[in-house]
């Protein structure tokens, strides 16, 4: 149950941070005026790829966390 | 079974210590001697980057477009279009045994997600190589990268998904060999049981890998042809570059991708089907399903090849067709001629065995070397005769010729990449490990 759980924070929290910083936090989409840009948060694309570093690291999180009792369950 | 646990010709590991599979740990004279060259090859390379970092672009053969009548993209740019593009084949095949589960392809897998780890790896390099300020690059990209810029996809989702997801892929799927060669009491027990990280490959753990691999897998695939189509687009959307704008640059990217890839993934599986003794497992039904594929992505390339040809030359006109004639007639027909003829020589080598059903693995390796010089060619093309001969403004025609600073950084890129593969083979199995050397190991 600990390791699903932790499993789906690591995944939400990648995908969630892709999201935001993807269309909120980044430089808007839309025509090429001067306002749209620089991001609205500077190193928001930083966000983006720690976002998507986070998703593919909650594979590792899943397989590598140990197993309470060792006996191979969950 | 060629990997087994014993190998009687090692004079070493008769003395007190046993002897892993595919020649783990064990640095054989070849061995060594093909890491100097390769050493030596990036030493050299390195000089040449240093040197370019304090003297300047100047030294390279980049410039302007139109001012200073050259080109700012130019071997670097190819290069890295051409990295990325093995690494497409890599992750593919991996991906497709894991989904389809390809059972007798499995040998492959490893090879193929290494593949791609080292050259996402020198396709970052590359393009470090091609900034002026290396440093402002790379902080300037996570500051102010715009979404809506195809650099950003293609940066994003190649260098930093793609190239972590290939990693995260690679490094789950050597956790199980590297518990079984934990066992034996070696020089490399320490880092066999860091890979491991606890694995002992209980059914339990065994179940939660197959989910894993398999989500990753299906995560991987549409992430990678968003990237490297990301990548053709960085070409085809720039409407005031003639030749570049296309929409079948990246279609086109994809496959060609696939080409270059595949044939290093036929070459890179002979070689460890030789140094590794693997005849039995990298066997003919491997190298023949990596023909097939092989042949079907070079006949779709050279469709695009001539439906852009067909559009270039029939109805093109001012700029357009410039970079037509200069490609076709001018002073890059010979790199376009070369490596045509080398697709078409390839084809027809891969459609005679196809067609005989008689698989030379000799000759695919010809074949995959072929195929990626001529992709080296076309990338080149991709990249340089748009700049020197497609430009809209009244400039007279640039040239680009690269320095011999270029030529150096990039050999020592591939040289690294040998380098990498080389040590990887060394410290865990790059062929996974069939059931029955888990058995004489426990």
């Amino acid at each position: 149950m600990r390791r699903r759980t932790l499993t789906l924070l690591c995944l939400l929290t990648g995908l969630g941070l892709i999201v935001v910083s993807y269309f909120f936090l980044t430089a808007p989409w839309g025509s090429d005026r001067v306002g749209n840009s620089n991001p609205r948060l500077e190193y928001a694309p930083l966000l983006t790829v720690l976002g998507v570093i986070l998703t593919f690291a909650s594979a590792v999180v899943y397989e590598l966390l140990p197993d309470k009792d060792k006996s191979g369950e969950p | 079974m060629t990997t087994a646990v014993t190998q009687p010709d090692m004079t070493r590991e008769e003395v007190d210590l046993p002897t892993l599979p595919q020649g783990i740990g064990h640095l054989t004279r070849g061995w060594g001697v093909f890491v100097a060259i390769a050493l030596a090859v990036v030493g050299f390379g390195t000089y040449a980057f240093m040197y370019q970092q304090s003297e300047g672009e100047i030294v390279t053969g980049l410039r302007n477009v139109g001012t200073m009548g050259g080109a700012p993209w130019g071997l670097y740019v190819a290069f890295l279009v051409y990295f990325v593009g093995v690494s497409f084949a890599g992750i593919t095949i991996a991906a497709l045994i894991r989904l389809f589960n390809l059972q007798a392809l499995r040998p492959l897998a490893r090879m193929a997600e290494l593949l791609t780890v080292v050259s996402l790896v020198l396709a970052s390099i590359a393009i470090l190589a091609d900034l002026g300020q290396p440093l402002r690059g790379i902080v300037n990209l996570f500051r102010y990268a715009r979404p809506q810029s195809p650099f950003f996809g293609t940066f994003v989702l190649v260098i930093s998904g793609y190239l972590f997801a290939s990693l995260v892929y690679l490094y789950l799927g050597s956790r199980r060999d590297a518990a079984i060669m934990a066992r034996e009491s070696t020089r490399l027990q320490g880092l066999h049981s860091f890979v491991a990280a606890g694995y002992t490959d209980t059914p339990a753990e065994r179940d939660r890998h197959e989910r894993a691999t398999f989500w990753l897998a299906l995560a991987i695939l549409p992430m990678l042809i968003v990237a490297h189509s990301t990548l053709g687009f960085v070409f085809g959307l720039q409407i005031g570059r003639p030749g570049w704008f296309s929409a079948l640059q990246a279609p086109a990217f994809v496959v060609l991708a696939g080409v270059s890839g595949i044939g290093l993934l036929i070459v890179l599986a002979a070689v460890v089907r030789s140094v590794c003794d693997e005849r039995d497992t990298l066997d003919e039904y491997v190298f023949a399903w990596l023909g097939r594929f092989l042949a079907v992505l070079t006949i779709a390339y050279l469709y695009f090849v001539l439906t852009e040809l067909l559009t270039s030359t029939y109805a093109a006109g001012g700029r357009e067709a410039d970079v037509t004639d200069a490609i076709l007639t001018g002073r890059y027909a010979w790199i376009f001629w070369g490596s045509t003829i080398l697709f078409v020589v390839s084809l027809a080598g891969l459609l005679t065995q196809l067609l005989t059903k008689r698989w030379n693995i000799g000759t695919l390796v010809a074949i995959g070397i072929a195929v990626n010089l001529a992709a080296i060619g076309k990338r080149f093309l991709i990249v340089v005769p748009s700049q020197t001969d497609g430009m809209l403004l009244p400039y007279e025609t640039g040239s680009y010729t690269p320095t011999w600073v270029e030529y150096g950084v990039v050999l020592g890129l591939i040289a690294l990449g040998a380098l990498a593969i080389a040590v990887f083979m060394k410290l865990i199995p790059i062929v996974e490990l069939p059931e029955e050397v888990e058995a004489d190991a426990s």
